[in-house]
């Protein structure tokens, strides 16, 4: 990946000004060196030409002087023609350093003497030597000749022209003065712009300083700020509200931090929010399980160092379902603000204060969710005193509330856990408090328990069985069993009942009684009804492959499945994919979920009817639901608790009481099935009695879906017992 | 150490003093009683000045060298010209003449001067005329130079004009001056003119304006006088017999005693070291010495040929 090199602020800002000052200054040195160097070629050229045609003229008027002088001195020996005299003038004329060339020449124009003792050119045409008609030329001549200049100038004696003279200089001088000059200057030019170089060098570094400086202070300006600003920023990331930069500035930047103030101050005022949300509970507004643990937390803390005790007092709602149920969840929810309010109230009051007085005894409510509250008591002078402050709870708590107009009584059931007896830190005191709340619950509800060991273990095992049950489910280690269903006028098996069995590795078979409760607080009852359901259609599907058509299986569904609005249409989906309908089976749910259920569970179970399926009502006769609300209840018929069943053939009082309650169903148009039938008198009374449907040892032990068959005498091909035609005739 | 030399060189004068009053009975005769004070030397030159200093020495030395005699003092004298230098020996005013060959038989024939010793002039003896050509003129001896042109050194120059000419004329050649070197020579005879230096004599020969030219065999020789590549396109065809480079001369009425004198301190003076400065600024001598057989016929041929034609001053070109 790509790690991209981190520049900041202030360097960026750094650098692009001393970026542009830099590449400005080298511009304007360039530009200034330029200018220098052609203004400075221009001098340079003016004044060499102007020098050079100086030091022409100067040669020129040395060769005119130097011929004049020539031309005195050798007209005698020209007309006489001595050449020793003509040496002696040539030589020490050539022997100078700028002359060429210089001859004496006849009135032929050719040469007579050329300064060297041979006279090498004499004889030869000046003409010829010069290029030029030099020789014929009666005045003197100047004539330039690239380097050379050419002096001729004529010799005359009287009016007779005898010849001349003709000296030829060097014009390298004038280029060797012109070339010196020049290099002259340009040392001079070039002196002068390593000084302007130098000049514009150190110009360039003072300001580039200044402007690294100005950056330096521009940039940290700038970035001081913003630097701040993110510093700031972590800062409220990790929470703290309590740094503002104070930036006082009139600008952007200014404009910047007072945004970022604002929402820092929005930012704390939601995190308060958030930190309420999250430590308290919406609802009513009581600290919430985090806060509690907190709270206990302290509690240990201030207990220890304090050496007082402490307790911790579970409290869970008895009977708030129904309540929920059946008024809804806005009554269910106004209940618990109620509740809430009564809690906080009563320990305010007498008696749950006394504790208080003299012992600065500390309390505090919290709500751990759904019914359950905890209230924490700290500086507590012995256990008793928790004793009280729960007695007094669960006295508040069994006064009737008024719930939307409704009265409402519910009662409680609490679990005590002191510190440091039932233990020295807050999940242990929490989880302590909440067995025995358990406890107390189990043993008859609106009671309070102080935590025992022995609690500890109950719950243990409890907890052990919820793992136990998941791995059944996952590694099919429940089983469906069925006991048939008998009419009690032919005495034919008609239906079965399905029964969950468990084959617990180590406790041996469970009946569903003894784990349902705990698939429903484990959340696992939902898997285990599709699970059974499924096997049930299975072996529906099975027995009706093999031809024994026309049995039903009732299945009892726990009340919370049972007011799911969409059950209706899973099961008779899942009924599909096995080519059965909702006749093949029958819905059981418990007497006081239906009973007592409100009109929207009514309406529900108006579903299940609509979709085909039968409802009965299992274990009549146990609960504390209201007849009244019976015949409200869509229902085919009723099971009869076998508790009734037990005694009825010994039990006068007994028996009239069934018998009531079977005419009773009758009248209701509601059918009545007798379950836990263990003998034939038992079976001959119901029958007599009006019980068209009889279940138990008596009449058929409960067995798995192979042993089914073989217990109906049916084989395969054998056309099935017709059950129902049985029925009809009963 | 000083006194004993004075004793030898006294001693050798009165020596010299006895000779000559032996050998010449006559001359003593006649200046016997007269012993000049002043004896004067001399030299003719257009140049007094330079000639006055290159004698001075000698002067000096020779006053050293005669005062014994009772001669007090010896003077300088320059002549502009040969007449000047006749009129001066024949007046007495000029006792001792130092000159050339030529200029000796002038002096001797006009003067009546003689001939005293053989002056090694710059260190030479002798030296000889030569007449040269281009090789490529066809001209092998005198003969040929009838018809043509020569160009002589100057009028009073020895081995420059009177030797070569009187070797001309004796070849039967007529000589005909030319007033310019461009002018045509006439063919009856042999035209001259002087180049007045050894250069233009050697250049008009080499670049062909004239047909022959005459330099001392010393000058030819003399390479910085003619570039080497010249003297190579030409060539000598005629050389004569060696002439004495110079000679002194004393006015034949001078003392006998004096003169005598005088030969016998100049014959020393080159062994004697304190004439050697003297010697040496006086035109290089190196010796003098007494005029041999060949010297002293060369002299009697110019002599001659001095008496058979008088004296021709032809002006310089």
């Amino acid at each position: 990946m790509n790690k991209r090199i981190r520049i900041n602020l202030q360097t960026r800002y750094f650098v692009q000004i001393l970026l542009v000052i830099l590449v400005s200054m080298i511009g304007l040195s360039l530009l200034s060196v330029w200018q220098f160097k052609s203004a400075a070629g221009e001098v340079q050229n003016v004044t060499s030409e102007a020098i050079e045609a100086h030091l022409e003229e100067q040669v020129r008027e040395r060769g005119r002087i130097m011929t004049q002088y020539l031309v005195q001195n050798l007209t005698n020996p020209l007309f006489a023609l001595n050449l020793q005299r003509m040496l002696e003038y040539l030589s020490t004329t050539v022997a100078q350093r700028d002359v060429v060339f210089a001859y004496v020449y006849d009135a032929q124009g050719a040469i007579v003497h050329d300064g060297s003792p041979a006279i090498a050119s004499y004889g030869q045409q000046l003409d010829e030597l010069l290029g030029w008609d030099a020789g014929a030329t009666r005045e003197l001549h100047l004539v330039r000749d690239g380097e050379i200049l050419h002096i001729v100038r004529p010799v005359k004696l009287g009016d007779e022209h005898l010849g001349g003279v003709a000296v030829g200089l060097s014009l390298d001088v004038v280029a060797a003065e012109s070339a010196g000059l020049r290099n002259n200057l340009s040392a001079l030019t070039g002196q002068r712009l390593r000084k302007e170089l130098t000049y514009a060098g150190i110009f360039t570094l003072v300001f580039v300083l200044a402007g690294a400086l100005l950056a330096l202070v521009t940039g940290r300006k700038l970035a001081s700020p913003i630097r701040d600003l993110a510093r700031q920023a972590r800062q409220l990331g990790k929470g703290d509200f309590d740094h503002h930069v104070v930036v006082g500035r009139n600008d952007e930047i200014g404009d910047l931090a007072l945004a970022f103030r604002g929402m820092s101050q929005d930012l704390e005022s939601s995190q308060k929010e958030i930190e309420f949300l999250a430590y308290h509970d919406p609802l009513t507004g009581l600290p919430n399980r985090a806060s509690l643990l907190d709270s206990l937390a302290q509690l240990c803390i201030n207990c220890r160092t304090g050496k007082v005790g402490g307790a911790v007092l579970f409290i869970d709602l008895d009977d708030f379902k129904p309540v929920n149920d059946t008024l809804g969840h806005d009554a269910g929810d106004a209940l618990l603000i109620s509740t809430a309010q009564r809690l906080i109230d009563c320990l305010d009051s007498e008696p749950a204060s006394t504790w208080r007085v003299g012992h600065q005894g500390k309390y505090s409510v919290a709500r751990l969710g759904g019914d359950e509250f905890t209230v924490i008591l700290e500086n507590l002078q012995d256990r008793q005193q928790a004793g009280i402050v729960a007695a007094a709870v669960l006295k508040t708590l069994r006064e009737p509330f008024n719930v939307n107009g409704h009265e409402v009584y519910i009662g409680a059931s609490i679990g005590i856990a002191t510190f440091p007896e039932d233990g020295r830190d807050a999940e242990t005191l929490l989880a302590h408090s909440d067995v025995a709340m358990y406890h107390a619950k189990r043993r008859g509800k609106h009671a309070f328990h102080f935590y025992e060991d022995f609690m500890f273990e109950e719950t243990r095992d409890k907890l052990f069985m919820i793992n136990d049950l998941r791995r059944a489910l996952d590694s099919e280690g429940l089983t469906v069993h069925y006991q048939p269903i008998v009419a009690a006028g032919s005495g034919r098996t008609i239906g079965a009942e399905a029964l969950v069995r468990w084959h617990h590795p180590k406790r041996g078979l469970i009946k569903a009684a003894e784990f349902i409760e705990v698939a429903e607080k484990s959340g696992e009852i939902e898997r285990l009804g599709r699970w059974a359901l499924a096997r049930v259609c299975a072996d529906l599907a099975k027995w009706r492959d093999q031809g024994l058509d026309g049995l039903f299986v009732s299945i009892n569904i726990s009340s919370r499945q049972l007011l799911r609005e969409d059950l209706p249409d899973l099961v008779t989906g899942l009924l599909a994919q096995w080519e059965l309908g909702p006749r093949d089976i029958r819905i059981e749910a418990s007497e006081d979920r239906i009973i007592s259920a409100s009109g929207e569970s009514v309406s529900i179970l108006r579903k299940w009817n609509e979709a085909g399926f039968e409802i009965w009502i299992d274990q009549f006769g146990s609960g504390s639901a209201s007849l009244l609300n019976l015949q409200r209840v869509p229902a085919r018929g009723i099971k009869l608790n076998p508790r009734f069943i037990r005694n009825v053939s010994t039990d006068e009082r007994l028996r009239q009481f069934v018998k009531a309650v079977i005419d009773m169903a009758n009248s209701l148009n509601l059918e009545v099935c007798a379950v836990g039938v263990t003998s034939d008198v038992q079976a001959q009374w119901l029958k007599d009695n009006g019980c068209r449907y009889l279940q138990g040892q008596f009449l058929g032990p409960e067995m798995n879906a192979r042993e089914l068959p073989l217990h109906l005498d049916f084989k395969p091909g054998k056309k099935g017992p017709d059950t129902r035609a049985n029925l009809e005739a009963i | 150490m000083f006194n004993r030399r004075r004793n030898i060189a006294c001693s050798k004068a009165l020596l010299i003093f006895l000779a000559a009053l032996c050998a010449c009975q006559a001359t003593w005769a006649r200046d016997a009683e007269q012993i000049p004070r002043l004896v004067v030397m001399a030299a003719i030159s257009d140049d007094p000045q330079r000639h006055i200093s290159a004698m001075k020495p000698l002067a000096e030395y020779m006053t050293t060298m005669l005062a014994p005699l009772g001669v007090q003092n010896v003077d300088i004298q320059i002549a502009e010209s040969h007449e000047q230098m006749i009129r001066f020996l024949r007046d007495g005013r000029v006792d001792w003449v130092t000159e050339t060959a030529y200029s000796a038989a002038m002096l001797e024939k006009h003067a009546d001067a003689e001939i005293l010793l053989r002056k090694w002039k710059h260190g030479v003896p002798v030296y000889k005329s030569v007449i040269f050509v281009r090789k490529d003129s066809g001209i092998d001896s005198l003969r040929d130079l009838q018809g043509g042109s020569i160009a002589f050194q100057h009028p009073g120059s020895t081995t420059g004009f009177f030797v070569p000419r009187a070797a001309m004329l004796a070849e039967g050649l007529a000589l005909r001056p030319m007033r310019s070197v461009r002018e045509r020579p006439t063919s009856d005879s042999v035209s001259y003119i002087f180049s007045n230096a050894e250069y233009n004599t050697a250049m008009w020969v080499h670049k062909g304006l004239i047909n022959a030219g005459v330099l001392s065999d010393l000058d030819w020789e003399q390479k910085d006088l003619i570039p080497e590549n010249a003297r190579n396109d030409m060539k000598i065809v005629y050389t004569s017999p060696p002439i004495p480079r110079a000679v002194e001369l004393v006015r034949a009425s001078l003392n006998h005693r004096v003169k005598t004198a005088i030969k016998e301190i100049l014959l020393a003076a080159h062994d004697d070291p304190k004439a050697r400065d003297a010697l040496l600024a006086y035109q290089m001598t190196t010796r003098f010495d007494e005029l041999d057989r060949e010297s002293r016929i060369a002299l009697r041929n110019i002599r001659d040929a001095v008496s058979a034609a008088p004296a021709e001053m032809p002006g310089a070109p």
